[in-house]
């Protein structure tokens, strides 16, 4: 099983005019061939920012300020611009999370899946970009994709549109595909669906695979190893049957206790009291202290380091870990 | 579609109608031609005479009718002043006014829209601190001010181009600047909004993750989404300038359309103007026929949804 992306303490900033506020701080993790990483975390913790920074496509107000990114050995950070144009779409894929905006309106998604070929693979003239880009939407079930080819994105359903944009990043057979809550804009019974079909693909060539949800259901089915974020920084990882059965982190463990299951009659929906940080706006300690039953004094002055345990496959930041001595 | 623009032009034809009716009632409004082309010590009795010969003694809907029908012909009256067809004397002002406006407009386009996707693309940038300038220069002064300064500078202290006249491009090119500016300033500001607002869409995002170069990013997927307000802006910017371009005319003694309808009015020559109007509201409504048509040919959701 080889290693595909490792990502070492990457760290991004958000600057602002009254100085800069890490987004992402100092995060660690590494994706396999075949395998499957689950970003979990709450709006703004920093998941989709970790995503863009592997791309190397930050927002104008956010810099890159530290870490490494190894992409099959070699460090994207060091590449040139025009390496980068080289590997995103070719190496690298993403999808978005609403398939509604992130396909260009005015072009025929022939056009628009056929421009990978173009660009990567050299492919030139309409009818070779044409029957690349048919035989890419039949990998991704488009139905009479044949005669669909020369369609408009509002021609599709939500389902179909997402299908098209995952056609577009695994046209080019990416080695890794990054999914950014690919399925949250769309109906619950088309989730399945693309998820079924993300699988169906990473299989076929074994391609690694960071999913960035929250919706921990879905990690749970879909996932092998996960990433729990806070605050831009990642709180406890492993692998997901053991991350979610016995939980380190007191986040980790708020977050599964916060999923409601239909047959517990619960009276109340259980909560995480309190809200998350924005970037910058929190102590030394650790980001989730505010909200942690457990905090202790140190918690608030002093960062965790992260402690490894269970023959180093899992990890923790946290001072006083459930189940393990502080 | 065939039927869309049959649909279009005979909606077309209704508004040129309209306009018929509302100039015909208001030039009337102006004044009396039999007062204005007369000598004052002219009697009554002549001034009759004078109105029988016009035409313009029957009531008004007769004359409307006569005008109707001789507008089904083609023959919108002959000129109060000069005694020869008005739409004569407005076609022959029409080549030299879209020759002026064409110029200035290909000069607008042509500098405002690279401008404003520069500066949209490197905001803070070289051509984004410039464009601002030049923005700011085209729209904080009226044309006929900058007129007289190219002429003071190009013509009299350089002595390149002509000072004035109809002629050739050398003729054509300080006009066409002077009347261009201020709609390419107004044309680069709106590029650079729609740029700037488009650059941040989610398919520009995707275009990027795909691994497309930069330059089919900005100028395939984003500026096809930001050019339809452009194209519409510019288009009434040509239709405006058309008629509207009095005082670059008279500054560089440009024989245009303008000059023809405000010299018109004034002498009370209600042919010339009816003619004017006549023309100038049709070549507006093909001019946003054929803005229509460019929208449904760039985006599909229009062209589909008819």
């Amino acid at each position: 099983m080889s290693e595909i992306l490792r990502v070492e303490n990457l760290t991004t900033r958000l600057s602002a005019r009254d100085g800069s506020a890490a987004a992402v701080d100092g995060v660690s993790f590494s994706v396999h061939a075949g395998r499957t990483l689950g970003l979990v975390g709450e709006s703004g913790s920093g998941k989709s920012l970790t995503c863009l920074s592997i791309l190397r496509l930050l927002p104008p107000a956010l810099s890159q300020a530290g870490g490494s990114v190894w992409f099959k050995g070699e460090n994207l950070f060091d590449k040139s611009p025009r390496a980068m144009t080289a590997i995103r779409g070719g190496q690298i894929g993403m999808i978005l999370q609403d398939p509604m905006t992130s396909i260009n309106p005015l072009f025929t998604i022939g056009d628009q899946v056929g421009e990978v070929f173009r660009y990567h693979r050299g492919v030139s003239g309409r009818r070779n970009l044409w029957a690349r880009a048919v035989e890419t939407l039949r990998r991704v079930h488009i139905p009479a994709a044949e005669e669909r080819v020369g369609s408009y994105p509002h021609q599709f359903s939500g389902g179909m549109r997402q299908r098209i944009a995952i056609g577009m990043n695994v046209g080019c057979e990416p080695d890794l595909l990054i999914a950014d809550e690919p399925t949250t804009a769309l109906d619950v019974t088309i989730r399945l669906q693309i998820l079924s079909l993300l699988r169906e693909i990473q299989a076929a060539r074994g391609m690694a695979m960071i999913l960035v949800t929250h919706d921990l259901h879905l990690v749970s089915r879909f996932c092998d190893e996960v990433a729990v974020m806070y605050g831009g920084r990642i709180v406890e990882q492993g692998p997901v049957a053991r991350v979610f059965n016995d939980p380190a982190h007191p986040y980790t463990k708020g977050l599964i206790g916060a999923v409601p299951k239909i047959a517990r009659h619960a009276e109340r929906l259980a909560v995480i009291p309190g809200q998350p940080p924005l970037a910058g706006e929190h102590g030394a300690g650790c980001r989730f202290a505010p909200r942690c039953a457990k905090a202790q004094p140190r918690c608030f002055s002093h960062y965790p380091d992260d402690r490894r345990f269970e023959d180093d496959r899992r990890a923790v930041a946290c001072w006083v870990p459930e189940g393990l001595p502080s | 579609m065939v039927s869309y623009i049959l649909r279009r032009l005979g909606a077309g034809l209704a508004t040129v109608l309209l306009m018929t009716i509302i100039i015909f009632i208001i030039v009337r409004l102006v004044g009396d031609p039999a007062h204005l082309m007369l000598p004052p010590e002219a009697t009554e009795a002549d001034r009759d005479l004078f109105r029988q010969q016009l035409g313009t003694a029957d009531p008004l809907f007769v004359q409307y009718l006569r005008f109707l029908g001789g507008l089904l012909q083609g023959d919108l009256g002959t000129s109060f002043r000069y005694g020869v067809p008005a739409l004569g004397i407005v076609l022959e002002r029409l080549g030299p006014s879209l020759y002026l406006t064409g110029t200035a407009m290909a000069f607008a386009v042509g500098l405002g829209v690279p401008l404003g996707i520069l500066s949209a693309v490197r905001p803070g940038g070289v051509a984004d601190q410039a464009g601002r300038l030049f923005a700011v220069l085209g729209q904080s002064a009226p044309p006929f001010f900058f007129a007289l300064l190219f002429i003071r500078f190009f013509s009299v202290e350089l002595h390149w181009l002509p000072t004035g006249g109809y002629g050739g491009f050398s003729h054509v090119l300080l006009p066409a600047l002077a009347l261009g500016w201020y709609s390419a300033a107004g044309l680069m500001r709106l590029t650079q909004a729609n740029m700037a607002e488009v650059m941040d869409a989610e398919y520009i995002k995707m275009a990027r993750i795909k691994g497309l170069p930069e330059r089919v990013v900005i100028l395939k997927h984003a500026l096809s989404n930001a050019s339809l307000p452009v194209i519409t802006f510019a288009a009434s910017q040509f239709g405006i300038l058309l008629g509207g371009a009095v005082s670059i005319e008279a500054v560089f003694s440009w024989p245009g359309f303008g000059k023809l309808i405000v010299d018109a009015i004034s002498q009370l020559d209600y042919t010339v103007v009816q003619a004017a109007v006549v023309v100038s509201a049709a070549l507006f409504i093909l001019i946003n026929l054929v803005v229509d048509l460019l929208y449904a040919f760039i985006d599909p959701r229009i062209r589909y949804g008819r």
